[in-house]
């Protein structure tokens, strides 16, 4: 849904009929400035749209942690702090040759852009394979979402050292597994977004007078990294 | 301010290309909303065919037509249809799409293909919602509650999805107005120089971009809790389905604005015209609908007295609902103030401008009473709740829609609509509209349950009543369709300008090129109509000579 | 919502500087964002209490989105209107969380007590002989008897529940 939004917002600009010398100029606006602007609101209203996205899950977590603290302090237990930390190292790294090859595109750098954001692709592919190793081992165990939520033994004894959990902790994990998940969705989209800037940025294509497309999708790639910010302490760092 | 020229001579947008795929694959704006027109009209059909099946059953006590299963799903589908498929895109989508980037005189929205992709994501959602009626109708309301909706055996999860789908191209739609009229006013148009139509649309786009994720997520999580078990809104499991609802209205409440601010809109440039005045306290009206766009935000939980919300929580909901009154009486009174000593021209869309004031007030003023905490705990899920929120959406949408496809038809198509028809489209609609909804205020306040199958022998005479009017309202919408589609065939061709407004769609013949105006044209004074004086040779309005 | 500022910006032909931010920026803004990941996994291993465990948790993130958001997102350096845009979105994320946050303890006695007996679990709910009432209202540990609702004093109705008066027979809660 969103790496389609995402695609086609950034891919609005090369508008079918085009002013004839300006390739990647629609016909409905004064400049390139114009459009640039035009297409920073709208990716700035996409942004928006997916914070309260975000937010439905943010306040499931609130609610939950605020009526049953107690599957909180439980659950987290089960994660891997080491893990999550440095997937949030991958990330701001990430984020880091991201804002780089907008840099890169606005002094017309081809091959910088290009590695910037290769290096970028290359971090989610990083971030998506830890969280795969997070994931197969809690697969393994039996930590599951809800109803099928049914750790086994070791799990359990390694995680509350004998005390009896609470009849709630399925619902820690469905909030776990749906809000990392959707995020690792998020990160599956914006892999699919550098991909066409990376063909794109190949064929020449952005320079410091057209480089919307890059600047949007980092900024895309930016909200990726600020939703992990947050999910970072409030699902690994418990107290 | 000299005004831009009137504007014809190159091929109009509907002979610009030919061919199916020219339309399929087009991303002209005006394409795209008749496209949509099309689409939401074919929906309202649908929806309206369901409505008179409920209405049919419910004309005697116990089994009539249909058996109490296929009762739920119809009312079910009616609800789902005609709000997800009809009203939420009807205005915005379809007059909005086609309407917006004219009177701001700029070749297209900011984002054609955005645009495009909305259309196609509309298709969608709603390939999704059918799949799900062939499937197995839902009967869980169109409201989804939890539950219910958990853990039933129909296809629920698959209607979710389709309601999920279309809730993104509500939301494209809604940047991409947001950015076209952000960015793309032309000279000499400052946000309070703008038609009314436009703040309008731009409220509705901001509660679109805002309001609708939450209900994207919202159906998510329904559908993953019934494909994988997740448990957050089931209580089975330990989840909290009043959750749900706080999910679902935080949506939903702002998404009754989405269905009657663009409407509003429409109703504020009709009235204007048609009274030949300067509207009334403009920045009133405009501040109004950003106002309404805020407040609905903060209001949502007026739906939830009855479902073990905390009483500190209902307190203030129903104290913040009140708030929003304010702004929607503003929008009410700046309407009547305007047409006080206006030289009121009586078109059809002017028809239907009056009915809707007429209604949407009702409809408004009954919102109140439901407002009330205590008195909503009464006559919470009764028939008071459904012909409240009919008066409000379809006597809203409905009047302010078929007021504005009679008003903008001739821009659109180039033939002026069946008037005879229109004007007894709107007698009918009117008539079958008060008949149908009415007396179901009064079922509502003696205690008759909305959704329920059957009825007390007491409540047989109202409900006879309220059946005969559906079908009146029917018959009034059929004929409404009918006057503009005929006039395809054998209307008269219409001129540039058949009301003598001002604002800039105006000013590009009917129909409109395909760039709609070759230099993007000065912004003019949209409620100023002394330029122009009626031409009898074309039947249509002409600049006078003096500033031509 | 803030009309003015667009309009301001609107009409200045649209020209804005392209900010192009240099190596150090960038690198300094990468190093402060490592060094504040290191303090929050460090942060928790110190006791404040849990609500101010939460709180410094959730005021690092903060910066460090700060961070992300003005100088990787240029938002310092953007037009007001988007500024705009994004944190408007974010108050209005925070006014939904916030309203139904108030909400949360809309019916803990209610729900404690019927969890008591019907516990939920993954398979979903299942009957148990509650020991100990899970409520515990002035002192008073009294075992609560099987299908008895024990509600604090305040949150009992001033009016008697059907279940009280005198010729109806004491019915179990159910779910509802
Ligand atoms: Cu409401």
């Amino acid at each position: 849904m969103s790496e389609a939004a995402i695609d086609a917002d950034a891919a609005h600009e090369d508008d079918d009929h085009g002013h004839h010398d300006e390739p990647f100029l629609g016909h409905h606006f004064k400049d390139h400035d114009h459009q640039f602007n035009t297409g920073k609101l709208g990716i700035w209203l996409f942004l928006g749209q997916e914070l309260l996205f975000f937010g439905g899950l943010f306040c499931a977590y609130a609610i939950y942690r605020g009526m049953h603290p107690e599957i909180f302090v439980e659950g987290h237990h089960f994660l891997d702090v080491n893990l999550g930390a440095i997937n949030t190292c991958v990330l701001l790294f990430s984020s880091l040759t991201a804002a780089w090859s907008v840099r890169m595109a606005q002094l017309g750098n081809k091959k910088g852009l290009m590695l910037m954001i290769a290096l970028t692709i290359a971090c989610a592919f990083g971030f998506l394979g830890i969280k795969y190793i997070e994931y197969s081992h809690k697969f393994h165990e039996g930590i599951l979402w809800g109803q099928l939520f049914a750790p086994s033994p070791e799990a359990m004894e390694h995680a509350m050292h004998g005390v009896e959990a609470n009849s709630r902790l399925h619902i820690f994990f469905s909030i776990y597994f749906v809000m990392t998940g959707l995020h690792g969705i998020h990160v599956i989209g914006g892999i699919i977004a550098y991909a066409w800037l990376l063909k794109r940025a190949a064929a020449g294509h952005f320079g410091p007078n057209y480089y919307g497309p890059v600047d949007f999708i980092a900024l895309y790639w930016h909200l990726v990294d600020l939703v992990w910010i947050f999910l970072f302490p409030l699902l690994y760092l418990i107290h | 301010m000299s005004a831009p020229a009137v504007d014809v001579g190159h091929a109009d947008y509907l002979k610009h290309a030919k061919g199916i795929l020219s339309w399929l694959y087009t991303l002209d704006h005006k394409r795209i909303g008749v496209m949509y027109l099309i689409v939401t009209s074919v929906s309202l059909l649908l929806g309206g065919a369901f409505a008179l099946l409920v209405r049919a059953e419910l004309f005697t006590a116990g089994p009539t037509i249909m058996e109490h299963d296929t009762y739920n799903r119809m009312f079910t589908l009616h609800g789902a249809v005609m709000v997800f498929l009809f009203i939420i895109p009807s205005i915005p989508a379809a007059l909005g799409n086609f309407v917006l980037p004219i009177q701001l005189g700029v070749k297209d929205v900011a984002f054609p293909r955005l645009n495009l992709a909305s259309f196609y994501i509309w298709v969608l959602g709603a390939c999704f919602l059918m799949w799900s009626m062939y499937d197995s109708a839902i009967d869980t309301g169109w409201t989804f509650y939890t539950p219910y909706s958990s853990d039933n055996a129909n296809a629920v999860s698959a209607a979710a999805m389709g309601v999920f789908i279309l809730g993104f191209s509500s939301i494209f739609t809604g940047i991409n107005f947001i950015a076209t009229i952000n960015k793309m006013r032309p000279k000499g148009m400052t946000f309070f120089k703008m038609p009314l139509l436009l703040w309008s649309l731009y409220a509705t786009s901001l509660i679109q971009v805002l309001a609708t994720p939450v209900l994207a997520i919202t159906l998510l999580l329904l559908t993953l809790e019934r494909t994988m078990g997740l448990g957050i809104f089931n209580p089975a499991l330990g989840g909290d389905p009043v959750l749900f609802q706080h999910f679902f209205w935080f949506y939903s409440h702002p998404a009754v604005y989405i269905m009657v601010l663009p409407g509003m809109g429409v109703i504020s440039e009709l009235i204007a015209t048609f009274s030949r005045k300067r509207i009334f306290g403009y920045s009133f009206i405009a501040f109004s609908s950003m106002a309404i766009a805020f407040l609905g935000f903060l209001v949502w939980g007026h739906h939830m007295f009855t479902s073990g919300q905390s009483k500190t929580a209902s307190i203030i909901f129903s104290a913040l609902t009140f708030t929003v009154a304010i702004p929607s009486a503003i929008k009410v009174f700046n309407w009547l103030a305007t047409m006080k000593g206006g030289a009121i021209w009586l078109t059809t869309p002017m028809l239907y401008a009056l009915s809707f004031i007429w209604l949407f007030s009702i409809g408004g003023l009954t919102g109140m009473f439901l407002g009330t905490l205590n008195v909503d705990v009464h006559l919470h899920d009764t028939y008071f709740v459904v012909a409240h929120f009919h008066y409000v959406m379809v006597g809203g949408t409905l009047m302010a829609l078929f007021g504005g496809i009679y008003y903008w038809w001739p821009k659109i198509f180039g033939r002026m609509p069946n008037d005879k028809m229109g004007r007894l489209s709107a007698l009918l609609t009117f008539i079958g509209f008060n008949v149908t909804f009415f007396p179901q205020f009064i079922l509502g306040s003696r205690g008759m349950p909305r959704r329920y199958y059957s009825y007390l022998p007491e409540f047989q005479d109202l409900h006879q009543i309220s059946t005969v009017g559906a079908f009146i309202l029917g018959v009034g919408i059929l004929v409404g369709f009918a006057g503009v589609v005929m006039s395809l065939k054998n209307g008269k061709k219409a001129p540039a300008n058949p009301w003598g407004a001002n604002s800039l769609e105006w000013y590009c013949s009917s129909p409109p090129p395909h760039e709609n105006f070759k230099v993007q044209p000065e912004a003019t004074d949209p409620y100023d109509f002394s330029g122009w004086k009626w031409d009898k040779r074309t039947e249509g309005y002409v600049r006078k000579a003096s500033e031509a | 919502m803030a009309y003015r500022e667009n309009e301001a910006e609107a009409h200045d032909e649209e020209h804005h500087e392209h900010h192009i931010m240099s190596p150090k920026v960038l690198i300094g803004t990468w190093l402060g964002l490592m060094v504040l990941t290191g303090l929050t996994v460090g942060a928790i291993k110190v006791d404040f209490g849990a609500q101010a465990n939460l709180i410094v948790a959730m005021a690092i993130a903060g910066a460090k989105a700060m961070l992300v958001c003005l100088i990787f997102m240029h938002l310092w350096f953007d037009q007001k209107y988007n500024v705009m845009i994004f944190f408007g979105s974010v108050i209005f994320v925070v006014l939904f969380i916030s309203i139904t946050f108030i909400d949360t303890k809309r019916n803990e006695p209610f729900r404690d007590a019927y969890d008591a007996t019907n516990k939920p679990t993954p398979e979903g709910r299942v009957l148990v002989e509650p020991t100990v009432s899970p409520i515990s209202t002035s002192g008073s540990d009294a075992a609560a008897q099987p299908g008895e609702l024990k509600v604090p004093e305040h949150q009992k109705p001033k009016v008697p529940w059907p279940s009280q008066l005198p010729d109806t027979p004491r019915v179990a809660p159910t779910a509802h």
